[in-house]
């Protein structure tokens, strides 16, 4: 246990702790204590149980197994509003303050002060939210519309806002993955000064260095299991990874440390991405795909690798830069055109980028419509050369269905992504971009489509595979760029890896 | 016992094929419905000539419904497109009465009435001002300019051709019964068996799907207004040549009727699943709805307010059973 909680009362337990969705267990018998004014780190890969731990003491869930205790008093919230009201809030990365309202305004939201007759007193509320905000080290223009700030800020504000409605236990998500260094420093400084005040804080991220800065201890989550809870003094960052990963069974390719050895083909180069920037974004992104490679771009929720993707196939605008196609220029913002010039997408979104209430056979025929349809009447629908098409995907892709006429949404998530992979391939394309193409599946469908991308390189294909999971990105490369925070900031290339290796570098 | 194993077979099948036909057949019940009562509480609406009645005071609104069905597929709406009918064919008018050759005035009125439909489109798909704003906007300037060039007087020169078009029979059946026919068929025809026809659909089922399997979104929405504003000014052509006389506000009363046919006929509000089939049951219901009204023997004055709650509960009615097919699948 961390030192900090060694003579404060303890401030949440949770004692045996078990949750499933549909039969499959998040969380098995997870304990934890935390003591007022200690600042815990919470880790672990995606699907590990964080968010789900934490939406239990947050109310978010209420169906669960266990005994949840807050400041030493069993307790079983009905749900947010009653979590808030034992004066537990939660940051989560999508702020819900609302852009277009003050910063007092939002400080306020919900409980503004009122006169008799229910109107704002707009002169107190505005003094009040100064001295709250500058009580925090927060010093801003509280008669600024919101969205006139910095994220960094709104952010500030959230916590600020849920601290003045009397939260002690504070739940924060993923706070820096959006934020510039500078930025960070002067969370922590919040992190510090609500520490100082005896509250406590919960802090989830993917950033390892971020949580080994701002915590007192750290607790590791794998599979729905807590591994250890370890004091953050004297940790380095492999230690919590190590932990973090585990032995693993049951994955599709990687143990631990596995090493994965990457070569890159020399053949010709087909897709030429220059000097890509994006404010906000990504900035400066450089690289050149060769026929017949995969290129993994690798790394966390927000680092940008997701956002150049969706810029190459024109569904984002950038500032500056240029995308070239064998030397050709790939129009900016205009994925029909890109589409035309033989670049495919594959989103990571299916819900949006697949249609449900319609057939199969109109999902896989969509993108190369009028190919399919073939010239001279290439205009015209003729339902069964779609439906030959659909049906050699389907048999091509091992898509289990009842036919190519019954709807998407009778399909397994598994097999819509099957589906979402086969309506880019009824036309070869030069290039595929694939956006997390194995992220919600089961394991079996996995490797499937594991398999079929392998062998579309096999073809000559030239394909750039974006995700936030290393297993994926080392299933398939066969060279990784790795982002954070909007730069590449290096090339694994002809050598051997491994997912440590690969997690250490973001 | 026999008895309640044959329901036992039959009943889950009757359910598994009305289920998916639930969109069509909710309106056709309606319409049968609504046929039912009329024949019983007055005298003369099953009657033959009241039937083709029917047939040919629906076909101006079939015409105008056309375009609202295109643009309800995509998810959008068009609020001006009466107010364009009434403008293009006040412009037909106008120049019919400073005796311009008809040979101008058709090409004339077309490359208005698709300059108006382009307007609509390339405002609501490119700039992305909400078409419910947008088409409100080209509503109040199409009706200014009809209000502005015929100084609200009534215009009383119409060429014959279209005289001919909204009055005369080709044998027994009226020309606009033939228009109405063509405009629809060829609809039907764009929207079941062309590559755009699939696209309007599959923009309107899920328009950013759409967009991220490199279809061309805004191009077609552009058009579908543009094909809206083509059927808008076909029928106010027709329309006023039926009346032989352009008001400024001919065809106001359209834009209820127009937007209450499609709907009512089961087109989704929210795109991507109806058809011109909705739309021509949908029509009938409306026509009928009135035209019995006007049969039964009750006051002139409460006739709107009767059409306005019986849409409502039909409007009601259709949800409650497309709901129903939807969830239970």
């Amino acid at each position: 246990m961390a030192e900090a909680g060694v003579n404060k009362p303890k401030a949440v337990e949770m004692i045996g702790i078990t949750k499933t969705f549909g039969g499959v267990a998040a969380l098995k018998e997870v304990e934890l204590a935390v003591a007022e004014g200690e600042v815990r780190g919470l880790v672990g890969e995606n699907g590990a149980g964080k968010s789900t731990l934490m939406k239990i003491l947050s109310g978010a869930h209420t169906d669960y197994l266990g005994d949840l205790k807050v400041w030493g008093q069993k307790v079983r919230f009905g749900g947010t509003s009653d979590a808030a009201a034992h004066g537990i809030g939660m940051i989560y990365q999508e702020l819900s303050v609302i852009g277009c309202l003050s910063v007092a305004e939002n400080t306020f939201l919900g409980q503004q002060p009122v006169n008799r007759f229910g109107v704002v007193k707009w002169k107190q509320m505005q003094q009040e939210a100064e001295a709250h905000l500058k009580n925090l080290g927060i010093e801003v223009d509280v008669n600024l519309p919101l969205n006139l700030l910095p994220f960094s800020v709104r952010q500030m504000i959230e916590i600020a806002k849920v601290i003045f409605s009397g939260a002690r236990i504070i739940i924060m998500d993923e706070p820096t993955s959006s934020l510039s260094q500078a930025e960070i420093k002067q969370l922590f400084q919040l992190v510090r000064t609500l520490k100082e005040r005896d509250h406590t804080i919960f802090f989830i991220s993917h950033f390892i260095e971020d949580v080994m800065e701002v915590s007192d201890s750290i607790t590791i989550l794998k599979d729905g299991l807590l591994v250890e809870t370890l004091a953050t003094a004297g940790l380095t960052k492999q230690d919590v990874i190590h932990r973090m990963i585990g032995t693993t069974t049951g994955r599709l390719v990687r143990e631990v440390d596995e090493v994965v050895h990457l070569q890159s083909p020399d053949t010709e180069v087909v897709l030429e991405v220059k000097n890509l920037t994006k404010t906000g974004d990504f900035e400066a992104v450089s690289f050149a795909l060769r026929r017949g490679e995969i290129l993994g771009l690798y790394g966390l929720l927000g680092a940008g690798h997701e956002e150049v993707g969706r810029a190459i196939f024109g569904l984002k605008r950038y500032d500056k830069g240029a995308v070239l196609l064998e030397g050709r220029v790939v129009p900016a913002g205009r994925p029909h055109k890109v589409k035309d010039l033989g670049i495919a997408y594959i989103s990571e979104d299916r819900g949006g980028s697949l249609f449900h209430q319609f057939e199969i056979f109109k999902n896989i025929s969509l993108p190369y419509l009028a190919q399919i349809l073939g010239p001279p009447l290439d205009w015209l629908v003729r339902i069964r050369k779609e439906i030959a098409t659909a049906d050699f995907e389907i048999r091509n892709f091992g898509i289990k269905s009842a036919g190519s006429r019954v709807n998407l949404s009778s399909l397994s998530g598994g097999n819509q992504q099957k589906v979402a992979l086969a309506k880019w391939l009824t036309v070869t394309p030069k290039v595929i971009i694939l956006q997390e193409p194995t992220r919600g599946v089961d394991v079996g469908a996995k490797s499937e489509i594991v398999q079929s991308i392998r062998d579309l390189k096999e073809t000559g294909l030239a394909c750039v595979v974006i995700s936030m999971e290393p297993e994926t990105i080392l299933d398939l490369s066969d060279r990784v760029l790795i982002f954070s925070r909007g730069k590449i900031v290096s090339e694994i290339k002809d050598t051997s890896t491994t997912k440590p290796k690969l997690m250490e570098l973001t | 016992m026999t008895t309640q194993t044959a329901d036992a077979g039959v009943v889950p099948n009757l359910i598994l094929w009305v289920k998916p036909r639930a969109r069509i057949l909710a309106p056709l019940f309606t319409l049968i419905v609504l046929a039912v009562f009329f024949g019983v509480v007055t005298d003369h609406f099953l009657t033959l000539r009241n039937l083709e009645n029917i047939v040919e005071q629906a076909s101006l609104l079939a015409v105008l419904a056309t375009g609202v069905t295109m643009v309800l597929l995509l998810g959008e709406i068009d609020l001006s497109f009466a107010n364009v009918a009434t403008l293009v064919g006040m412009t037909m008018a106008l120049m019919s009465d400073g005796e311009i050759a008809l040979g101008w005035i058709i090409p004339a009125c077309v490359v208005l009435a698709l300059a108006v439909g382009f307007t609509n489109g390339y405002v609501s798909a490119y700039i992305r001002v909400p078409s419910f704003m947008a088409t409100l906007a080209m509503y109040q300037v199409a009706y200014g300019i009809a209000h502005y060039t015929s100084h609200a007087t009534p215009v009383f020169a119409v060429p014959k051709f279209f005289s001919i078009l909204g009055n005369k029979n080709l044998g027994f059946i009226p020309w606009i019964s033939i228009c109405a026919l063509v405009v629809m068929v060829g609809a039907h025809f764009l929207l079941r068996y062309t590559r755009f026809g699939r696209y309007i659909y599959m923009t309107g089922g899920n328009r950013e799907a759409a967009r991220v399997s490199g279809v061309n979104t805004r191009w077609v929405m552009t058009a579908v207004f543009c094909i809206a504003g083509f059927t808008s000014g076909f029928g106010g052509m027709l329309g006023i040549g039926r009346l032989g006389v352009a008001y400024d506000n001919t065809m106001n009363s359209k834009l209820i009727d127009g937007i209450a046919a499609v709907v009512l006929g089961g087109t989704s509000l929210t795109g991507g699943e109806g058809g011109m089939l909705n739309t021509l049951i949908g029509v009938l219901i409306w026509t009928s709805l009135g035209i019995g009204l006007d049969l039964m023997d009750i006051s002139i004055y409460i006739k709107d307010l009767v059409r306005g709650i019986i849409l409502l509960l039909a409007l009601i009615f259709n949800i409650i059973v497309q709901r129903s097919a939807q969830t239970e699948e």
